[in-house]
């Protein structure tokens, strides 16, 4: 076990009744980097984050927080979160709400408070009862109290949920700041492009089971790399030539005429050269584009594409 | 640990002191008090006896012949003097219906308080002795339910109790720090209680009809008997307010820990006399295993009235010490039932109540 580790489950499994929300789901997750969470809905992600957090018991498997699987309630102290829609007192102000989380947790000052409502916008609404926001609102004073204390780790659940464009923005931006230094920051999200727009690393899950794990980046790339878009001024000659190269897959054709050739775009010159060789030029190449909700599509079945 | 436990408390404390239903518990509970109170002293300057007298006419062979009789008559022993008025008009079974008549009556004197006693129902300190007695128990008790099935319930309707744990308290800490709060709360409502009663004894002293003498008595042991009765009464709104905690952790809800906790104690008071009259094993069940009657018990008080004497009935002993390790038990048994069922279940997000 490496400290570097702020995150690890083994096995996890959580049921209700005969539904089986997480199943037997190992995941990890490093210091100082912006993790997403990504599934569709009901696909465990919530369930994952709750169990996490000590408010629903796994029914099996095991997790460590900070390298520690035991004085759970010491490790939640630098552990700031959200699960499922903002919940505070709806007698009590904004700021009365952040005052008195802060006060039980015995972490921070007054002065936090007001400078984490300026954080998330709410400077001028902190004094309104929390009755009266709007859910874009309730989601801003939710992030702001997952940051009370200066956590080490922040769990995001579905956080833009609610907000304007403009305020998606600003979260997002917010988040990506959060990741910079030694914090680590969990995003829960069925937003695909929230994700690959935020996040480091991602977790694919679906039906509580873990699909895929690894930087966004790199799973990105590992999936548009494998075809190249190529339009050439003989496009029947073309595919000839191509299908008889060892080194490329299947040639296909696009909805709007476009080769699709199964190869690796750092060999897209060689690709230039056999055409020209040929006698056939190339007018238009490009790698296709392929993008974190296609590669999510892949890997967890079409069927399951509600993800937004 | 224990500083985290009434960090919680504190906690508690400034989120009800925000909420209007305790205030409007809290006022509902002096306003009926006081409401008694005064009544009762309203009724003790009207009429000479309050509880009213007997006054029959019976005919005879030639006349008729009129008895008054007084609980007042009764308890000072002017009772046959005044029966003895008509009773030379009586001969035979008709002296004996009239003598029958007249004690039937008497028996009904037994609520009977001399003036003496009348008086000091709102007498300091024996008017705060009366309030927090076994009488107005029920005027405690309910409030006490309510607050602390809602004090759980509401966080499970409002989703907040993930939002507390999410920030690493631990369960046992957070109901305890609530019971702590629930149970400073029933010794400010004794004490808001008492002190209006207090306040009230002394206006009564004032306000005219003036009366003889202050309404303050000097009796030392007296104010202690106070002191200790308030105490009591704290003590027995413990079970209560553990009852109410745990029901709302089983049910998650608010209105449902509620309606099960205050259905809980209507039951007990409707059961408790009818198993009582099946069976004197029954009876002895009853007594020793309810919650309502050993709270009843250990706050019952054995003064008996001189109207009682005068009947010759026997004040029961109460059997504090049962009583007191009854309502203890239940106390124990409920919260650890609490924290037993709320370490174990999952709690869920908000269900909107």
């Amino acid at each position: 076990m490496t400290t570097d580790m702020v995150i690890q489950t083994e096995g996890l499994t959580k049921r209700f009744g005969n539904i089986t929300a997480v199943d037997n789901l190992s995941m990890e997750v490093r210091r100082g980097r912006i993790y997403g969470l990504l599934g569709p809905n009901g696909s465990g992600k919530t369930t994952t984050m709750g169990m996490l957090l000590g408010v629903l018991r796994p029914t099996a498997g095991s997790f460590r927080l900070f390298g520690s699987s035991n004085r759970h309630e010491e490790s939640l102290r630098r552990v700031g979160a959200i699960i499922e829609s903002p919940a505070f007192y709806p007698y009590m102000s904004g700021r009365k709400n952040l005052e008195y989380f802060r006060f039980i947790s015995g972490r921070g000052s007054s002065d936090d408070v007001d400078d984490l409502l300026e954080k998330v916008g709410l400077a001028d609404r902190g004094g309104d009862l929390f009755r009266t926001y709007s859910l874009g609102m309730k989601q801003r004073l939710g992030i702001g109290y997952a940051l009370l204390g200066d956590p080490e780790i922040v769990c995001l659940d579905e956080p833009t949920n609610g907000l304007d464009p403009e305020g998606m923005i600003q979260v997002r931006e917010l988040i990506r700041s959060l990741g910079d230094g030694n914090r680590t920051v969990l995003l829960s999200s069925h937003l695909l492009h929230e994700v690959e727009q935020v996040c480091d690393s991602v977790t694919i899950i679906s039906k509580g089971r873990l699909v895929v794990q690894g930087d966004v980046a790199e799973l990105v790339r590992s999936a548009r790399g494998e075809q190249v878009r190529v339009r050439t001024t003989d496009d029947t000659h073309a595919r000839e030539i191509l299908s008889g190269l060892e080194w490329v897959g299947d040639v296909g054709t696009a909805q709007d005429g476009a080769l699709l050739v199964a190869a690796p775009v750092e060999r897209s010159g060689e690709l230039t050269a056999a055409l020209s060789h040929s006698e056939v030029y190339v007018t238009e190449m490009a790698p296709v584009q392929t993008s974190l909700e296609e590669y999510f599509l892949d890997v967890t079945g079409s069927e399951e594409g509600s993800a937004e | 640990m224990t500083a985290h436990v009434l960090r919680l408390s504190l906690g508690e404390w400034q989120k009800i002191r925000r909420r209007w239903m305790p205030w409007i518990l809290l006022g509902i509970i002096v306003l009926v008090t006081q409401g008694i109170l005064w009544g009762f002293y309203a009724a003790y300057h009207v009429s000479d006896d309050p509880f009213g007298a007997l006054t029959a006419t019976y005919e005879f062979r030639d006349s008729e012949g009129t008895i008054v009789v007084t609980c007042e008559d009764m308890v000072e022993g002017r009772g046959e003097e005044k029966f003895g008025i008509i009773a030379d008009k009586f001969t035979g079974e008709e002296r004996e219906a009239v003598q029958a008549d007249v004690a039937e009556w008497m028996a009904n004197c037994q609520d009977y308080l001399t003036p003496d006693e009348a008086r000091g129902v709102f007498t300091l300190p024996y008017s705060v002795d009366a309030v927090v007695s076994g009488s107005f128990l029920a005027l405690f008790v309910i409030p006490v339910l309510i607050l602390a099935a809602s004090a759980l319930g509401m966080e499970y309707g409002w989703g907040t109790l993930r939002a507390t744990l999410a920030r690493g308290v631990g369960r046992w800490q957070l109901l305890s720090g609530k019971l702590i709060m629930l149970m400073a709360s029933a010794v400010g409502l004794v004490i808001v209680v008492a002190v209006l009663t207090g306040i009230s004894s002394i206006l009564a002293g004032v306000v005219p009809p003036s009366e003889e003498g202050s309404f303050i008595a000097s009796d030392g042991s007296a104010w202690l008997d106070a002191v200790k009765g308030m105490a009591k009464l704290v003590f027995v709104l413990a079970p209560y307010a553990a009852l109410g905690v745990f029901l709302a952790v089983l049910t998650q809800s608010s209105a449902q820990g509620i309606a099960l906790s205050l259905g809980y104690y209507v039951l007990e008071l409707i059961l408790a006399p009818i198993l009582s009259g099946i069976t004197d094993w029954l009876e002895k069940v009853v007594n020793v295993a309810l919650l309502g009657q050993n709270a009843g018990e250990w706050l019952s008080a054995s003064y008996q009235t001189e109207a009682q004497q005068a009947l010759g009935q026997v004040v029961d002993q109460p059997d504090t010490l049962r009583a007191f390790f009854v309502v203890l038990a239940y106390t124990v048994a409920l919260v650890a039932a609490a924290l037993w069922v709320f370490q174990r279940r999952d709690v869920a997000g908000a269900k909107g109540e």
